[in-house]
């Protein structure tokens, strides 16, 4: 059980790493770029807006984590 | 370190790259072509091998005076760059200029990051970050992979 459960945390830290936040933005991101493009809008432009905005904020959250 | 852990920490950081490698050829696999996704991840393969057996023990003690936080902004860097091209170009977008993109997505995104490192130094508190962090320099203490 210790395996599968270490097993299951090396995917869950590379997928996901240090902000749980940052791997559903961008897959949200992914997904609306998918819809975006689906209807005719090429939305080369949403991933490298929101990689900036999500480390940005996740950044901001640390650093005011480690303020306190 | 002794042998065994530094044959397995070697082992799992090549093998996280290997997934890494493997995203990347399904992607451009599915999205463009199978045939010159497969035979350019062997030639890589295959360059790579030769690469490290010819230049690996020449460029191990130069490689070890960099200090290690550089490295890591500069490989979270080129990792962010072609994972959002990438990812965009696999969920169905078209980038302008096509690949020639990249000549503009990575210096922007190295600029940005470079801002938010002078950001960190000038809000953060000095020292709390991790030894290795203050050893080379960089009081905002990077430890987290890119994103």
């Amino acid at each position: 059980m210790n395996r599968v459960r270490t097993f299951a945390l090396f995917w869950y830290d590379f997928v996901v790493g240090d902000d749980w936040r940052i791997a559903v933005g961008v897959a949200l991101a992914l997904a609306a770029t998918a819809g975006l493009v689906h209807i005719g809008i090429n939305a080369w432009w949403l991933l490298p807006i929101t990689a900036v905005t999500l480390l940005g904020l996740s950044l901001h959250r640390a650093a005011h984590n480690t303020r306190r | 370190m002794n042998g065994l852990a530094l044959f397995l920490t070697v082992f799992l950081a090549c093998a996280v790259e290997a997934v890494e490698a493997l995203t990347v050829v399904l992607a451009v696999g599915t999205t463009r072509q199978w045939a010159s996704a497969l035979q350019g991840s062997v030639a890589a393969l295959a360059a790579l091998a030769v690469v490290v057996a010819a230049l690996g023990p020449a460029v191990r003690t130069p490689l070890a005076r960099v200090p290690e936080n550089t490295m890591k902004f500069a490989v979270g860097t080129m990792l962010t760059a072609f994972g959002t091209f990438w990812a965009a170009e696999g969920a169905g977008a078209t980038w302008p200029g096509s690949d020639a993109a990249l000549l503009i997505l990575v210096p922007t995104i190295a600029v940005l990051a470079a801002a938010a490192v002078v950001w960190l130094r000038r809000t953060a508190t000095p020292a709390t970050g991790p030894p290795d962090a203050q050893r080379d320099g960089d009081p905002t203490g990077p430890e987290g992979d890119a994103p």
